[in-house]
Parts: C-alpha cells; structure tokens; sequence
C-alpha cells in the first residue's frame, strides 16, 4: 500500500468514524435538547445538598451568623432598627427558653439557617416562582423577580425568610466592603441564606476546569458559617453520596430535624446527645 | 336629584379629598423609604409582616363578595326591595373590590414589579393567583358588566334627561328600547349571570379564607373553624357596609333613591342571622383553638384571651354582640327602624375589621412553630393614613357614579316577558364567543400550570396568566354579547318603549 493509499484510506476511516459518531450521537444530543436544564453545580448531579451541626461542639459564640452577614451582604441594622425588629440574620441564634419550646434539643440558643426542605412551603405559595427548589436542593430565590408579597414568609414554618424593609445602607455610605460575588439586594424583597451557592458554584466550576472530581473534604467546610466555626461544629455536604461525612452524620442516632413532623423534609439536621 | 345639604356635602367632599391627599402623601413616602415606615416587622424578632394593608384586604374583599352575592340573590326575587337592595349593593361591591385591590398594591414590596411579574409568571400553585385573578376578571370586571347589564333601562331613561353625565349614559344604553325581546332578554341574562356569578365568587372566598386561615403546623379543624368563622363574617361585613352605605345614598341622593323601611327591615334580619353565626363560628374557633394538641395554637388562643389581645377580642365579640341584641330587641319591640339597623350595621363592620385583624395578626406575634418570643404590630401612620386615603377615594367615586347611574329607580319592570326564542345568530355569536372565553382561559391556565415545560421554569408563553385572564373576561361578557348583538333589521322598532318616547312601564310609587 502506497502512501497515498495510506492516507486515503486513514482520510476515508476518519470520515467514516465521524460520520458513525454523529449518527451515534444524534439521539443522545436530541434527548439532551429535550432534557431541563443541567444543574448549576455540574458534576454527579443530581447533588442535595445538606449541612450538620453539632449542638454538643456549637460554643454558641455566633461567628458563625457574623460570618454569614459579611459574606453575603445582609446589611448592618443601626441601633434605631435593630430595636425596631427588622433584622436580617440567614443564620440566626433561636434562643430555646429552659422550659418548654424545642426542648428536644436543650436549652441555650441554636444556630438557624433556611433548612432547604425537600417538600419546601415557601416555593409553593410563591406567587410568581421567585423561590425554586433548584436541581441541587438549595432553595433559591431571584431577588429581581420577587415582588415583596412576604407569603413565603407566612408559609415558611421556620420562618427562616427575611425581607429588606428599606433599601440597603452601609455604614459610612460606603459599600466597598461587600462581596462583589454576591449581588445586593433591593428594598422590597424577600431574602434567605443560600448555603452560600456562590462558592458551591465556584468550587464546582474550579473542578471543572481542573478536570478533577470534587471530594467530600472539600465540601464538608465550604459555606462560610462552616468555614468559620472554630469547633467545626457545622459540617456541609451532599446527601446524594452515600460515603460523605454528611450522609453518615444524618444517618447517626444523635441526628434530628426541627420540625420534623409536617413533612418539609429539613435537610439541616442537628446532632445531640451521646457520641 | 339634590342633595340634602349642600354645605355638608361640601364639607364630606373636602374631608374625603383630604383624606385622599394625606394617603397618597404617606404612599409616596413608604415607596421613597421602603415599608420601614410602616409597623411591620420581621417574623420571629417579635413583629408582624403582613398588618393592616392584608387585613383591609380581607374585609374589602369578603365584604365586597358578599355584597355582590346578596345582590345576586336579591335579583332572583321579583321584589321591588330586593331589585333597590341589587341596585345599592352592585356599585358598592365595585368599590370594595377596588378598595381591596389597593390595599393589596399598598402591601407590596415593589407594586411595579408585582404588576409586571404576576401578569408574566403568575403560578395557580399560589393561593394568591387565585386572588388576584378572580379580583381583576371576577370581582372586578364580571361585576362591572353585571351592573351596567342590569341598570340599562335606566341609563336609557336618564339619558333622555339633560345632563353633563348624558353622552357616558347614552353610550351605555346604546340600542336599548325597551321592546319586548330586549326584556325577556335581558331578563335572561340577568337570571343567568346572577346564578353563575355565585360559584365565580366562591373561589375568591375560598382563596382569601385559605390565605387568613391555613397557617403551616396549624390543625386542620381549628383552620376550618376559622376559615368558616372568615366566611361568616364577611357577610356580616358586607350586610354592615349594605346598610351604612343604603343611609349614605339615601341622604346622598334623595329617600327615593335609597332603601325604604321595609327593605332595612329586610336586611336588619339578615345582619342579625349573620351576626349570630359569625359569634357562634368565632367562639367555637376560639374553643377548638384552646382545645388544640398543637402548642402554637394554643399560645395563639391564649392571647387571644390574654393580655396581649384581650381587649380586641372582648370589642370583637362586645360589638357582634351588640348589634345581634340591639336588632333583636327592636324586632321583637318596635319593628327593625333604619336607624337601629344602620347602628348594627356599623358596629358589625367594625367587628369584622376586628375579627380579621386578630385573626392574621396574633398567629403572626404568638403563634410559630419555632420558639421565638412574642412580638406585637401596630400600625404605623403611614398604614393608617394609606388606608384613609384608600376610603376616602372609594366614597369620592360614589359621588359620579351616584350623578351616572342614579340610585333611584327610573323603570322598574320586573314583570316575566313572555316572547318567542332568540334568532339563530345570536345564539351562535353567544356561543362561539363563549367557547372563545373557555379555550382561551383553559389554555391560559395550562400555560399558567406550567403545562409543556418545567415546574420551576417559565411557561412557554411569557404571559400566560393575561391569557387567563382574558378569558374569564370573555367569558363575563358572554351575557353582554348576548344581550348586545343586533336584532335583525325591522325587528327593532317592534314595541319600543323606553328611549323612542313611548310610554314606559307602569311604576309602583316610591316607597
């Protein structure tokens, strides 16, 4: 066989194997125009994506609320306000009176984030799909859509929503201290803790682009309350992978949910209790 | 038509357009700062995020289809106070369901937005959907049509009449002569619409009671004790606001205009039965309240009876209770005088306030789930003063559409008109126009569903929800069309009456 042949014949196989590949592949691209949309965070979708904390470590020394301000934004209420109560906490302390309340988990005060339920109230009261229950199971809300009819706020049975009374301000008048990852938002609308999506984003997109798989560990301090907690009481993770920290730590005997009994499905679980 | 007096009419127009001014100054000022310049306050740090705009929305709303119900089922009878008890309440449901809707606009956090985004990607999984839709092509439009549909005999007596009001009133009662065929038809469409009007307006209720009573966590059989008490109420806030608003036109426009003794005699005994109803359904809300395995339930019972809400729940049930005594006293003694039957009237509608105020208010500040500490709300000027605003322009559109449409009665003709079948056209038109109005609110209420795409994306066509809406319009109008369409030519002069200067009905003296 000349050269030429060779090449003719490699030519023509090339062809060939494109031509099979593209008919091989012309189903799969169909179904995949027909698919929803791939999920933000790409990777082993589908994820649910989930947090612990472990009352028996929490200090209660709420750096964990500190950090959550100043990583997403929520503006600092001056003292007028903050006696006025309207303020704005994605995690909050819930102070548990000695008697009575969620006695189930002692006394003392609780850290509290949105807990991203799986049969969420707040997306299904939401009269214009501000808040959706995205493929990762963050429950998320499209600050630009809502339109400030707090319904989710009433629906939501931990009342874990907070609404922006009046326009952001800083002290000073100078925002240049904000996250320029997180968009600020408006007066008028409904805002809630995300568990810091932006950053499961971007750490989702670096693996990406590393070609490299994102590992639990990498997961477990992501959100910034977690990564803030000196006792690392807050461990974050995916409860779609059977092997994470997470999934072992909700299956464990000291795990509950708040609330449990009205079928939200938290997926923030609180560990307490003998180890 | 004068009024009765001038100078306190001058006075009632200034207070009103004060009233008007001070509520849209305080507006604008909530819209420049954000809703900080309200009493609300965040759920859990002790406040209340829904108050008084939400709690003017209930009363609006419920009394408003109360009225329009009361004036349906006033239209079945063939009685001549029951037609001036239709006539009052219609246009009085307008305003209502006006008021309610800006109440509603007023709680807002970006009413720009919630125009834009409700008509873009409004879901039917949100009770609010229901509400909103059923204000705007219900309550709203199909009323509207029912009212003008009902008062054509009068537009077109009055439109004969000299007045600045002439070329609107003659617009409306375009083509109506009074001939036989025109009365049996409109006879028709009043009966008809009157009767479909009712269901339309259960699914508002039924929305608003589900909005004031499901609350998550909360037992079943507390909320529908609380979603019937809502329901009770509104009747009696309606039958209340019937009563205040008969005595307003009857001073506004003349005794002809207005109700006689014994059409207040009439609805003095329906504000009583109601009355009695919405104490029952509220006591026994409160006792399966107390009764309630659920502790946030409970807590919310308690401070009901508490310090907190005590004396707002004592005024409540004080005033329902006054007014059921004061009109069973005067029916058993003296007969029900418009005087006491209006008292009644106004203490049942402050008792409604109330009852809606505690109702969505205590669960907010004592009820969670979650141990947060007790809160409390009070509304803030603004609110107060928004509110006012809201009234006073209510009570402002009164005085042209008193001048348009005059209460008082120009032919009254309710005489069963015996005639032959309508033509086939018509017939056609009507049902080509109503299966029209069908498709096109069942297509838009698919799109709405999100029928064709993902449950969290937006439906296929961007504005599904007007289309919707649309066709429940076209579908209201269904009776208008009927009504309306041509008769064939040289039909129309058969037995004219009315506007070609033939005499009209025999009318009964007024009362």
């Amino acid at each position: 066989m000349s050269e030429q042949d060779r090449k003719g014949s490699t030519r023509r196989e090339a062809l060939a194997l494109t031509a099979a590949a593209g008919v091989a592949l012309a189903p799969t691209a169909r179904a995949e125009e027909k698919s929803p949309p791939a999920p933000v965070t790409s990777g082993r979708p589908p994820h649910r994506f989930g947090m612990a904390i472990d009352l028996d470590r929490c200090l209660r020394c709420q750096a964990c609320v500190v950090a959550c301000a100043a990583e997403n934004n929520t503006p600092p209420l001056g003292r007028q306000e903050a006696k006025r109560s309207r303020p704005i906490h994605w995690m909050d302390m819930l102070v548990i009176p000695a008697a009575g309340g969620a006695a189930a988990l002692g006394h003392g005060a609780l850290p509290v984030p949105c807990m991203h339920c799986e049969n969420p109230a707040c997306v299904q009261v939401c009269p214009v799909g501000a808040t959706y229950r995205a493929d990762d199971g963050v429950v998320a809300q499209i600050w630009d859509r809502c339109i400030g009819c707090r319904y989710c706020m009433i629906a939501c049975p931990y009342s874990r929503r907070y609404y922006n009374w009046s326009p952001p301000a800083w002290p000073g008048g100078d925002p240049s201290s904000v996250n320029p990852d997180v968009a600020l938002r408006p007066a008028g609308v409904v805002e809630k803790c995300t568990l810091c999506h932006h950053r499961i984003r971007a750490r989702y997109e670096r693996a990406r682009l590393d070609e490299e798989l994102v590992a639990d560990v990498d997961l477990q301090r992501l959100p910034a309350c977690a990564a803030t907690c000196p006792t690392e009481a807050i461990t974050f993770g995916d409860l779609a992978d059977p092997r994470s920290a997470l999934s072992a730590l909700a299956a464990s005997p000291r795990a509950t949910r708040l609330l449990e009994h009205l079928g939200t499905g938290p997926r923030i679980f609180y560990l307490q209790g003998r180890r | 038509m004068k009024a009765r007096s001038p100078v306190l009419l001058a006075v009632a127009v200034t207070l009103m357009l004060a009233g008007l001014a001070v509520g849209g100054l305080a507006y604008f000022r909530q819209l420049a700062a954000g809703d900080v310049v309200t009493g609300m306050r965040s759920l859990g740090a002790g406040g209340a995020v829904w108050g008084l705009y939400v709690v003017m929305d209930g009363f609006f709303l419920g009394a408003g289809i109360a009225l329009m119900a009361c004036a349906c089922i006033a239209r079945f009878s063939r009685d001549r106070e029951m037609e001036s008890v239709a006539r009052i309440a219609m246009p009085i449901a307008l305003l209502c369901f006006l008021a309610a809707a800006l109440s509603v606009l007023a709680d807002q956090g970006r009413p720009g937005a919630a125009l834009v985004n409700l008509m873009s990607f409004a879901r039917p999984q949100s009770p609010l959907f229901a509400t909103f839709t059923s204000v705007g092509a219900i309550c709203l439009f199909a009323s509207l049509i029912h009212c003008v549909l009902a008062r054509r005999p009068d537009l077109a007596e009055y439109a004969k009449r000299p007045s600045s009001w002439r070329p609107l009133q003659r617009l409306l009662a375009a083509g109506y002569r009074g001939t036989p065929a025109q009365r049996r038809r409109r006879q028709q469409v009043g009966f008809w619409m009157s009767l479909l009007m009712l269901p339309a307006l259960a699914v508002p209720l039924a929305a608003l009671a589900i909005l004031f009573a499901v609350r998550p966590g909360r037992p079943w059989p507390l909320a529908a004790c609380e979603a019937v008490a809502f329901t009770f109420a509104s009747g009696a806030g309606g039958l209340g606001l019937l009563v205040v608003a008969a005595a307003l036109v009857g001073w506004l426009a003349g005794r002809e205009a207005g109700l006689g003794v014994r059409g207040f005699a009439r609805l003095g005994r329906g504000l009583l039965l109601v009355d009695a109803l919405a104490v029952l359904s509220v006591v026994v809300a409160e006792i399966a309240g107390l009764a309630a395995d659920e502790p946030a339930a409970a807590t919310c019972a308690r401070a009901l009876l508490g310090d907190a809400y005590g004396a707002l729940f004592w005024s409540e049930l004080g005033l329902f209770f006054l007014a059921g005594f004061m009109l069973w006293r005067a029916l058993w003694r003296t007969g029900l005088r418009p005087r006491v039957v209006v008292a009644a009237g106004v203490m049942s509608a402050a008792a409604v306030t109330l009852q809606r105020y505690l109702l969505l208010v205590v669960w907010q500040t004592h009820g969670l789930l979650l141990p947060y500490r007790p809160g409390s709300y009070s509304p803030s000027w603004v609110e107060v003063a928004v509110v006012a605003g809201i009234v006073a322009f209510g009570l402002l559109l009164l005085l042209p559409s008193v001048r348009l449409v005059p209460f008082a009665p120009a032919v009254y003709d309710q005489r069963p008109v015996a005639g032959k079948a309508a033509d086939l056209r018509r017939v056609l038109v009507t049902a080509a126009w109503f299966a029209v109005g069908l498709a096109a609110a069942v297509t838009g209420f698919l799109l709405s569903l999100r029928v064709g795409t993902e449950a969290f994306l937006d439906p296929v066509f961007p504005a599904s929800p007007v289309v919707f809406i649309a066709g429940l319009m076209l579908l209201a109008m269904t009776g208008a069309v009927y009504e309306l369409w041509p008769e064939p030519t040289g039909a129309n002069r058969k037995g004219a009456t009315a506007c070609d200067g033939a005499p009209a009905p025999a009318e009964p003296p007024p009362q």
